[in-house]
């Protein structure tokens, strides 16, 4: 996992950003986007999803992204028990424009 | 970016969800399962120095396994030569012996790794001393970068184990640590909760590390040195077996040996094998043989390694299988 550990930083100092996303393929601003004030990206591609630790997600609005509907779900999943408020969690379809991506997406509130 | 004041107290819920995010959904391993199914059929496994027994046993990561015998049973012996089948497998290996100097365990170890006997009188002349110190020449070469030694005799404290375990598994990348034996790690036979405490951090060590551990241990004093020992006869606390992953017995035929020494080949037990290991328990065997197989080994003396079938060559360990080719 790359990416989370400036976002633990924030949260610690009682500051939480407006949402993040959660990317299960190569992400480019996952190492820098704290240097640049930029959206919190964190990079989960290649990681064994069930030793990931996502508590970070607790309350905030999180979007997920990957290229597998199994990954995608399980990250769903992991988010829901972390208590994030809303996940929002889709398959990207490789090398397609965005309206063609016509892959799984699932839209969860937390209730 | 977008910050808002956070609206959660994060510091507190994670503090307090320490637990609650090691209970995990069976859901979510489901990647993990394929993935595990898959690994089974492309990783070589690590297995025993022996062909035959190559589908019945499994040297796994994050496992302990113990090695228990009684005295001079060959327990030594035979974890020698398995650590040099582990090293011809492609796995780096660290021996802590407490009973003997580590020149001494290379020079037994050089001897399997050769096959031959350089104490023999044809090795006793310029020539064989130029030949023999070849071989070592090669053998130390070829364990460079394959195998360590914790050089300390004597009692040592469990602590100093422990630290040298994580050292060797987390800078040095080793695979397989050897610890001969157990009484060595733990003052007082009588402390079962020392040998307990022990062995359950060499547990963790091997699970958070992901590397194998052999335990060395001796089993009490037998009725007679021929009887055939069980898992229950190992010294101290029995929890030792129940903790670890795997129990393997090493049991040599004293009763052979005597009656050979006394009628020679006209014994009856002539071609009874020379030593018996006798696995007792393997407790993550998956394959569809026998998980608890009873290895008969017969021993080159010259060579003071065993091999599966009597006269079967000396092991080559360079290659696995360890057959000498040419």
């Amino acid at each position: 996992m790359k990416g989370h550990e400036p976002l633990i930083k924030m949260r610690m100092a009682g500051k939480a950003p407006a949402f993040i996303s959660i990317e299960d393929h190569k992400s480019l601003t996952s190492h820098d986007w704290h240097l640049y004030n930029e959206t919190p990206c964190i990079n989960v591609d290649g990681d064994e999803l069930h030793n990931l630790d996502l508590r970070f997600c607790v309350g905030l609005i999180v979007n997920i992204s990957s290229f597998s509907e199994n990954r995608a779900k399980t990250l769903l999943s992991i988010a829901k028990q972390a208590k994030a408020r809303v996940i929002t969690s889709c398959v990207l379809i490789p090398n397609a424009p965005h309206w063609k991506q016509t892959g799984w997406s699932e839209i969860y509130t937390q209730s | 970016m977008i910050i808002n004041n956070d609206t959660v107290n994060f510091a507190l819920y994670m503090k307090e969800s320490d637990a609650q995010a090691k209970v995990k959904s069976a859901f979510i391993y489901a990647d993990a399962l394929k993935n595990k199914l898959r690994i089974k059929k492309t990783v070589n496994p690590i297995v025993l120095p022996w062909i035959g027994q190559k589908d019945n046993f499994e040297f796994r990561k994050g496992e302990v396994t113990l090695w228990a015998g009684q005295n001079s049973s060959g327990k030594s012996l035979v974890t020698s030569q398995i650590s040099l089948s582990l090293m011809g497998q492609g796995e780096k290996v660290a021996i802590a012996s407490f009973e003997m100097k580590p020149v001494t365990t290379l020079q037994r170890m050089a001897r399997m790794w050769i096959g031959m006997n350089p104490l023999a009188p044809e090795f006793q002349t310029e020539e064989g001393f130029k030949s023999i110190d070849d071989l070592f020449d090669q053998f130390s070469y070829w364990s460079e970068d394959k195998l360590w030694l914790y050089d300390q005799m004597g009692a040592v404290s469990q602590d100093l184990i422990i630290g040298m375990c994580r050292y060797c598994a987390k800078e040095l990348g080793i695979g397989h640590i050897f610890i001969d034996n157990l009484a060595t790690c733990v003052m007082g036979e009588d402390d079962m909760s020392g040998q307990k405490n022990f062995v359950a951090e060499l547990i963790n060590i091997a699970r958070d590390y992901n590397i194998h551990v052999h335990l060395i241990h001796h089993l009490r004093k037998p009725s007679s040195e021929y009887a055939m020992p069980n898992k229950y006869d190992t010294k101290g606390s029995g929890a030792i077996v129940d903790l670890v992953d795997n129990v393997w017995m090493v049991w040599r035929n004293k009763e052979k040996e005597d009656e050979v020494k006394d009628v020679g080949r006209a014994s009856p037990k002539f071609n009874d094998p020379d030593q018996l290991l006798l696995c007792r328990k393997q407790r993550n065997y998956e394959g569809s043989g026998n998980g608890e197989p009873t290895v008969k080994l017969w021993f080159l003396a010259d060579a003071q390694t065993y091999v599966e079938r009597q006269g079967d060559e000396p092991m080559c360990f360079v290659n696995f299988p360890h057959v000498r080719s040419g």
